[in-house]
């Protein structure tokens, strides 16, 4: 259960914290969860846009990670580990709600094309410049493909490295890498349809305004 | 190169990679320069996204999850712990009488409650003991607030912190509380909420009569 926390001098260290846990210390394990729950939580809170289902996949996750904690050898970080299970609860309830589904290492482009937005054919992009903000983000992420989210979640909001990323969602770095810019360009293209939408909003309020008038 | 090419070619270009080619290309298309601005913009915005916090229930039922399960030794008592936030040695000064009362309170609250207890309702054994030690609460807390005169900024904080987590929890608790009175692990936690506002209340009066 939550209680206070020692001042950051005071509180031990994740290696010591790993090591207590391994032994049963609740003291430990709740120490772990305070250090890893937000970032748990807010990428998969941002996978499933849902509080009510994000918590029930963190506690999964968490409760994944403390039953196989006496496994963890420190070959790779622990967060990275953390992640890694947090990504498979994630995905696996994804792919249940929508199949069939596409292996990240599999070109996903056909797939994309299909149920990406359509845009006119020479239309000219706008700009999204001075209307991104924080909210109208959020809004876009929501749109991505499952595969892209998560790498774009992973690289750009919680500053993982591809190889890190490579690690923690079972693919290459080139497929990462890959994936990322894919996530970009698509989050790109919904901020434009976003834009455009807001522009023809715009003028027919404009024109409504001026139908009023006459 | 053309702009397919300098397409495949962004992810680099993103990191850092200047090809003279891609260079050249970038120099000379409006189209291509935008779309990386835009990406870079994208990436940006997004590195200014904030963590979430998970509510506290999260870790309620988490660590019931782990009880269940047998994953968790047996803890130390509340008063250890929280010994750990303020160190010092057993408890040569009293506390005030309001905390012993509140101990005493704290003792006899119901684990189990009666059906259809509330906790704004008036009446039932339980319902009057969580009001009580509500109020026992809030007057210890004033008369810490009056009384105790800790020196040592970092203690200041540090009890500030954890005055505010504990409100925290007490709240959520209660909000559970209210929503389901029956839930016995919810008043549990409260009852447990409420012990550590008290030893926290406690230690720090402890700290005030050795001299902070």
């Amino acid at each position: 259960m939550a209680r206070p926390r020692r001042s950051a001098e005071g509180e031990i260290p994740e290696a010591e914290a790993i090591r207590r846990a391994q032994g049963g210390d609740p003291d430990a394990f709740e120490r772990l969860y305070r250090l890893h729950s937000r970032r748990v939580y807010s990428v998969v809170l941002r996978m499933v846009g849902n509080p009510a289902e994000a918590e029930d996949l963190t506690q999964e996750a968490f409760l994944q990670l403390f039953r196989k904690i006496h496994t963890f050898r420190g070959d790779a970080a622990f967060s990275t580990w953390l992640h890694r299970l947090s990504v498979n609860v994630v995905l696996m309830r994804l792919r249940k709600k929508t199949l069939p589904q596409t292996s990240l290492d599999e070109p996903a482009d056909a797939e994309d094309e299909s149920s990406g937005p359509k845009r006119d054919v020479g239309a000219e992009d706008p700009l999204i410049e001075g209307s991104l903000d924080r909210v109208r983000l959020e809004r876009a992420l929501v749109e991505l493909p499952p595969g892209y989210r998560m790498v774009f979640l992973l690289h750009d909001v919680q500053g993982y490295e591809h190889n890190e990323i490579a690690r923690i969602m079972d693919c290459s770095i080139g497929n990462s890498k890959s994936q990322l810019h894919k996530a970009r360009t698509r989050l790109r293209e919904i901020l434009q349809d976003i834009e455009r939408d807001r522009a023809r909003q715009q003028r027919l309020e404009a024109s409504e305004k001026t139908g009023s008038r006459e | 190169m053309q702009c397919q090419e300098f397409d495949r070619y962004a992810t680099q270009w993103m990191e850092g990679e200047r090809a003279p080619e891609a260079a050249e290309h970038f120099q000379a298309c409006a189209r291509c320069s935008t779309k990386i601005a835009d990406l870079e913009l994208i990436a940006s915005a997004a590195a200014t996204l904030p963590e979430l916090d998970p509510p506290a229930s999260l870790w309620i039922s988490l660590h019931a999850r782990l009880e269940e399960e047998g994953l968790l030794r047996t803890r130390r008592s509340l008063g250890e712990r929280l010994r750990e936030y303020f160190p010092a040695p057993p408890r040569t000064a009293l506390a005030t009488a309001t905390i012993g009362a509140l101990a005493a309170l704290l003792l006899f609250i119901p684990q189990s409650p009666e059906p259809g207890i509330s906790m704004d309702g008036g009446g039932s054994p339980s319902t009057w003991s969580f009001a009580r030690v509500h109020d026992q609460l809030a007057s210890a807390e004033a008369e810490a607030k009056r009384d105790v005169r800790l020196r040592d900024p970092e203690v200041v904080a540090s009890y500030h912190q954890n005055l505010a987590m504990v409100d925290n929890l007490i709240g959520e608790c209660q909000r559970k509380v209210n929503e389901d009175p029956n839930d016995e692990l919810a008043r549990q936690y409260l009852v447990t909420a409420y012990q550590q506002k008290t030893d926290l209340l406690s230690a720090l009066s402890e700290r005030d009569a050795l001299g902070d």
